[in-house]
């Protein structure tokens, strides 16, 4: 998984590629440090590059999704697609987790 | 032919005989065309003979037309008893049969009836199952695993999310450990230095003589001090060491069940979703399948009865067949009447031989077997009774009962 951050007014957007499994997870906890940083009330992940997910990586989203709660923040998984959208909707993840489709 | 019969007999006997051959010639009218072509052909010839026969004849010649008349009078009653004894044989074999078919027709309703109400207890078990004792609608197993599927996706989620804290959780230990064994380094370094210190200190009490004699025992307890100090660094590092491995070696196992994947399960639940909902499918067809053979069964409950009731018309019919023997019969009883009177007359002698002729000629006619048998029998054996012709009718069919249409 690759990243880039942008912070901005809007608040904190992380654009993240590649696939998001459990060898992700420590660039993912960077993300995660990358967010508590910025201090934005509005967070958000845009997956829409994401080719693949596992279980695992929606266990991240749960926690980032979980963090920002901790800290106010509003939080949002934009445009998820092909395999990752399957998986994301088997999850019922948008009753969890704001998704924008 | 009255006119000519006038010159050979008194008044009163011409009067009997005219009534007499008028009531018959009616009678032959009305059953003219069940006669058959050659009697018809003698009773032509006969009234040729009487019309045409010169009024010089003597009265024999009369008696000789008469005594045929009578003959074949005799002939059609006797042809006539047979055709009513049919007509009430048919009659009552019509009956019998329509009886049968009529019960049968009835039970094929009945049970089409009782097929029809099997099909829609199918049609009602087959919609519900049960489980532990409760009764759950078919089309109701999808919302209900539905439930039960989502609760195992959450905790598939629950232990993925989790799993991956406890993962950040011990990297955190680890480094934590790590930071503790280099501290412990450091605190070895610095009491290395303080022995070193110490060490020096007594050199220079030694020299100091007996003035340095205090600040040797100082240096002594400092450098039993920085024994201690080591050998409690070296328990630690010991200590943190089997700590380190221990979350270690936590951390790799957790690593290993964290990364398993369970995103099958979450597929799982789309293939049983895709399974069950076929299922429900198939169950609507079948049911629909089954409510269509139900509706047909009733149909045809419903066609067979009104069957049964429509083969009513054998009472119509067995009224029209008596109405036809009640005919046949004031015929036969005019045939009698007349046999009778003609038979008082002097001079009029009916040969059995002269009916039998005429009965042959008709029985030559018939081209049914039995149906010839039974005439020869009854009009040969007047008295016949229909039950003795129903039984007749039976031997007959038997023998013959490759006559049919």
């Amino acid at each position: 998984m690759d990243y880039t951050v942008t912070v901005s007014d809007a608040g904190f957007r992380a654009d993240l590629s590649g696939d998001l499994s459990f060898a992700d997870h420590g660039r993912f906890r960077e993300v995660l440090e990358e967010i508590n940083k910025s201090e934005k009330n509005v967070v958000v992940l845009d997956i829409q590059r994401v080719s693949s997910i596992d279980s695992a990586g929606i266990g991240m989203l749960l926690i980032a999704a979980e963090q920002a709660g901790f800290r106010k923040q509003t939080f949002s998984v934009n445009k998820p697609t092909g395999q990752v959208e399957r998986i994301i909707d088997l999850a019922a993840l948008d009753k969890i987790i704001n998704i924008t489709r | 032919m009255f006119r000519r019969l006038k010159s050979y007999f008194a008044p009163s006997e011409l009067d009997v005989a005219e009534d007499a051959l008028v009531e018959e010639l009616s009678g032959l009218d009305r059953i003219g065309s069940t006669i058959d072509p050659d009697i018809e052909q003698d009773i032509a010839t006969g009234e040729e003979e009487l019309f045409d026969a010169p009024a010089a004849e003597s009265p024999a010649v009369l008696i000789d037309l008469i005594t045929k008349c009578v003959g074949l009078s005799a002939a059609q009653q006797g042809a006539l008893s047979a055709v009513i004894d049919e007509v009430k044989g048919t009659g009552q074999l019509v009956e019998e049969k329509i009886s049968e078919i009529a019960a049968r027709f009835q039970n094929l309703a009945t049970n089409a009836g009782r097929q029809g109400e099997q099909i829609q207890e199918v049609i009602a078990l087959s919609a519900e199952i049960e489980i532990d004792g409760e009764f759950l609608k078919l089309v109701e197993v999808p919302e209900v695993m539905e439930g039960v599927l989502e609760d195992i996706i959450g905790t598939v989620l629950q232990m993925s999310k989790q799993g991956l804290q406890i993962v950040y959780s011990l990297d955190d230990v680890v480094k934590e450990v790590s930071g503790v064994e280099k501290t412990i380094t450091g605190i070895e370094a610095i009491n290395r230095q303080t022995a070193i210190l110490a060490l020096n200190a007594r050199i220079e009490a030694a020299r100091a003589g007996e003035a340095g004699r205090g600040f040797s025992v100082v240096a002594e307890e400092i450098r039993a001090l920085s024994k201690k100090i080591d050998d409690m660094a070296d328990e630690i590092r010991t200590q943190m060491r089997r700590t380190h491995d221990g979350v270690t070696e936590g951390h790799k196992r957790l690593l290993k069940l964290a990364s398993l994947d369970m995103s099958g399960h979450l597929i799982a639940k789309e293939r049983l979703q895709k399974v069950l909902t076929a299922m429900i499918s198939q169950s609507n067809n079948l049911s629909e399948a089954l409510s269509s053979s139900g509706e047909m069964s009733d149909r045809i409950s419903r066609d067979v009865g009104s069957l049964v009731v429509d083969m009513q018309f054998q009472d119509r019919a067995q009224q029209q067949l008596e109405s036809v023997t009640d005919t046949l019969n004031i015929l036969s009883d005019a045939f009698q009447e007349f046999h009778t009177e003609a038979c008082s007359v002097d001079g009029i002698d009916i040969e059995e031989g002269d009916v039998s002729e005429m009965l042959s000629a008709i029985i030559g006619q018939y081209t049914l077997g039995d149906v010839k048998k039974r005439f020869i029998q009854k009009a040969l054996t007047p008295g016949l009774a229909v039950a003795e012709y129903v039984a007749a009718d039976k031997d007959v069919g038997e023998e013959n009962s490759i006559e049919l249409f």
